[in-house]
């Protein structure tokens, strides 16, 4: 086991306030730490609930000349890593083994890692990790077949049944599923002719897969009762142009096939669909840009392709291989190639510079964060490692999402080859869970009011107070299921207002320890939207073992004469932030 | 993901797969000049083992075709059978239907095209199984091939167009789509596709009048297209 040393660098924590609340981006993790690989690229990554445990697959072009799936492996949410070489039973392995797969069953706790063997007596396998160790058991064969080519694997519930679990494998040949954790295996449903097919599981057992039909249609098919039947294909959108393994619209020589991503918000069942398309040539140059699209009724209907606002539009540039997760709690990352950190870069060139970035959307793709760059600098995608005469950097990225930690899965070559990395996302946000007015009167607003500074907000006027030292608005709210119970820091974070002048807001936790509220805040309530940014000392005396409950109270009094008797506060966002 | 058919530009150059040649934007490629086992030798990547299982597997997919100056012909002459190569695209269109595995596919209308070498369906459908690896080089000599051999055959034409777009040869692609129109204007999406190719080679005006084209006849045109052409340039 290689131990390596994470040093968190807080790239960006507070610039976004428009939405609520940046992530902590930790440094750059490698997780090809095998030194008897030559070049690692194509990747997949899954994470379960806690973020403790993470897998992130890849091709691995072994020194002695094979291709294995590598994994590279945590228990520990990142502190140590071990590389993993995941194969089929002996009887079927090959020379070439790759296309690594992943999921995560948060049902049971499980993690998936599997991948196929190329040839004749290959196939689909597939394995679980064992819990707490950087290994896996016995791989079973999902599917025997020679012909097997490109394939991905999701779990979730058998509809109408959440206490169960069925896993879902999407390949060349179709759907094959598995109700016993992926002992024994259905044969496959076909789902015609395509590339790229991607199941995802909706949060009531909703099957969905997407595929690229290898010409300009971005297909989806469904199935309600389990993967038992699919519904026919639909377009849910139609790409502009569409390419073989390669476009010629990119700086650097290596393949990029039009395949895109799918998730699932599992707080809203909610989907997205995101691809990268050619918007526009400006002299040689081709630009390719991200493109999403959204559906809020299972995949019947889908919104109107919206170009995503990471690059200017007339200007030399690309995005590529873009993969997306949503986290338990709902908000939407999102893992692409960047060539726009170098400029004056031309299409064709065999040397081309990439980026990994990294954005996140809290309104399923409305808008967006900023870019998060994860690799420290460009790196140069001619030097993939393998001196082929041509570069391969994969077909695709990958990305796990646990409840609040995200694990981009990336290569990036500036060691001269293709290595596999990773940064640790943290997202601090802890939205309230409900809230209640301990004191005042509800004018308008509900608890996801208070999630992210939008505009939608909870308004609260004067209620009846027990003496005239009280505060007549005291609203509380509870945050429950903080995974993080012993945090480095807490912070309350707010955006407040009130109409009119002399009104002191006053912000308090509740001390687990001592069964009492503490002022951890006091300050003059501000007339205008105004954030306010509260260090709470002493994290752990506010937050419940266990249950990982907290509670909040911010408090409004009047402290001099003001204008508007009946006056009111405002509260658009009233979150915990809380710090590994 | 197999890598067959991965030939950049380069790689091509310094193999030199055979003659290459340029058309508009971008490039119109010819897989080789050899027969089908000598196209199966020319790896650009021979010491990478997925490349050679793939490159074998086009070989034996391929075996009994020459793919020499953008066409597709058999090596060994045969004795033409119309009705047997039409039974034979149709189990190959239920292999790639079923199996949707490209050396299959392509396998199954390699056998309909020796049954009948003058059928153009045989070709088109050989070209589905090429594109089914994203094979764009041997998808576009096989649909030269069918064109050749039926000038109206719309459907293989439509996808000689799409071929050539994949290949950044926009305006090949327009000829194609043009050459369509002059045979069946009411083909779908057409003019929508015509739209798209002229805004990429700059020609706004042929954008817009192919776009109005496609609106009138309810072709389907990618929603996000219509921005894009009005941000690049407004409508003369």
């Amino acid at each position: 086991m290689k131990h390596l040393t994470i040093a968190p660098l807080f790239i960006l924590a507070f610039a976004n306030i428009a939405w609520g609340q940046d992530p902590v981006v930790y440094g750059q993790l490698r997780m090809s730490v095998d030194n008897a690989s030559n070049s690692g690229d194509e990747t997949t990554g899954s994470a379960s609930s806690n973020g403790l445990e993470f897998i992130g697959g890849f091709n691995d072009y072994r020194t002695d000349g094979t291709i294995k799936a590598s994994f590279g492996v945590t228990s520990d949410g990142g502190q140590t890593w071990s590389q993993v070489l995941v194969r089929p039973p002996a009887q079927y392995q090959t020379t070439v083994e790759g296309d690594p797969m992943s999921c995560y069953d948060p049902r049971t706790g499980t993690l998936f890692a599997g991948a196929i063997a190329f040839g004749g007596n290959g196939g689909v396998y597939l394995a679980k990790k064992n819990p707490g160790q950087n290994s896996f058991g016995t791989a079973v064969m999902c599917r025997v077949s020679g012909g097997a080519d490109k394939e991905w694997v999701t779990a979730g519930p058998i509809p109408g049944n959440p206490n169960t679990t069925r896993l879902y494998i999407a390949y060349n040949e179709g759907v094959i599923r598995s109700d016993d954790l992926g002992a024994t295996w259905t044969s496959p449903f076909s789902l015609g002719t395509g590339l790229g097919f991607l199941p995802r599981v909706g949060p009531n057992g909703e099957a969905y897969v997407t595929y690229w039909d290898t010409g300009y249609g971005i297909k989806f098919r469904k199935s309600l009762n389990g993967g038992v039947s699919w519904s026919s294909a639909i377009t849910a959108a139609s790409r502009l142009a569409t390419w073989g393994v390669q476009s010629l619209y990119i700086p650097g020589n290596f393949r990029n096939p039009p395949i895109h991503t799918m998730a699932v918000n599992p707080v809203t069942g909610d989907l997205v669909i995101v691809w990268f398309d050619l918007t526009n040539t400006i002299g040689s140059n081709g630009n390719l840009d991200l493109y999403l699209i959204r559906s809020t009724d299972q995949g019947t209907t889908w919104t109107t392709p919206a170009r995503l606002p990471f690059r200017p539009l007339n200007t030399v540039g690309d995005m590529i291989f873009p993969w997306v997760e949503f986290t338990k709690e709902g908000r939407l990352n999102l893992l692409a190639f960047d060539s726009s950190y170098t400029a004056n870069q031309t299409d064709g060139v065999a040397h081309g510079f990439w980026d990994q970035i990294y954005v996140y959307s809290d309104d399923e793709g409305a808008t967006w964060s900023q870019k998060f760059r994860l690799t420290p600098n460009s790196f140069d995608s001619y030097y993939d490692g393998r001196n082929t005469g041509f570069s391969f950097l994969g077909d695709y990225n990958g990305m796990g999402a646990a409840s609040k930690w995200v694990f981009p899965v990336y290569c990036d070559t500036h060691t001269n080859q293709a290595e596999i990395y990773t940064n640790k996302v943290w997202d601090p946000i802890e939205p309230a869970s409900s809230f209640s007015l301990f004191r005042g009167r509800l004018v308008s607003g509900i608890t996801s009011d208070l999630f992210l500074r939008d505009g939608k907000a909870v308004v609260a006027k004067q209620g009846i107070v027990a003496n005239s030292s009280e505060a007549p608005i005291q609203l509380d709210t509870t945050v429950t299921g903080i995974v993080n119970t012993s945090p480095s820091a807490l912070k309350v974070q707010l955006w407040t207002m009130v109409n009119t002048v002399n009104i002191q807001q006053t912000v308090l936790m509740f001390n687990v320890n001592t069964n009492a509220w503490d002022t951890v805040d006091t300050r003059t309530a501000p007339t205008s939207a105004t954030n306010t940014l509260v260090n709470v000392a002493n994290p752990a005396d506010y937050i419940t073992p266990g249950s990982g409950t907290a509670k909040c109270r911010v408090m409004f009094k009047a402290v001099g004469p003001v204008t508007i008797s009946d006056w009111a506060a405002t509260l658009d966002q009233d979150v915990l932030l809380d710090y590994p | 993901m197999n890598r067959a058919g991965y030939w950049p530009l380069a790689g091509l150059l310094a193999v030199a797969f055979g003659a290459l040649t340029l058309s508009g934007c971008g490039s119109s490629r010819q897989p080789s000049t050899g027969s089908a086992s000598q196209t199966g030798g020319l790896s650009p990547e021979p010491d990478d083992p997925k490349e050679q299982l793939d490159q074998q597997r086009l070989a034996e997919a391929t075996r009994g075709l020459s793919f020499q100056n953008g066409r597709v012909s058999v090596i060994k002459p045969v004795t033409k059978n119309r009705a047997r190569s039409v039974a034979l695209v149709s189990t190959a269109e239920e292999v790639t239907e079923t199996d949707n595995t490209w050396f299959k596919s392509v396998g199954a209308f390699r056998d309909a095209v020796l049954a009948d070498p003058t059928n153009p369906s045989a070709y088109e459908g050989l070209a589905r199984g090429f594109l089914m690896e994203q094979m764009t080089d041997y998808a576009e000599a096989a649909l030269r091939t069918a064109v050749a051999l039926d000038p109206k055959f719309n459907k293989a034409r439509f996808e000689l167009g799409t071929v050539r777009q994949m290949t950044s040869d926009f305006q090949g692609a327009v000829n194609e789509w043009k050459q369509l129109i002059a045979n069946a204007p009411d083909y779908p999406d057409v003019y929508a596709r015509l739209a798209i190719a002229s805004y990429y080679i700059h020609d706004y005006k042929a954008a817009y009048a192919n776009l109005d084209e496609a609106d009138r006849r309810m072709q389907s045109v990618p929603a996000q297209f219509r921005s894009l052409l009005k941000e690049a340039a407004p409508r003369p």
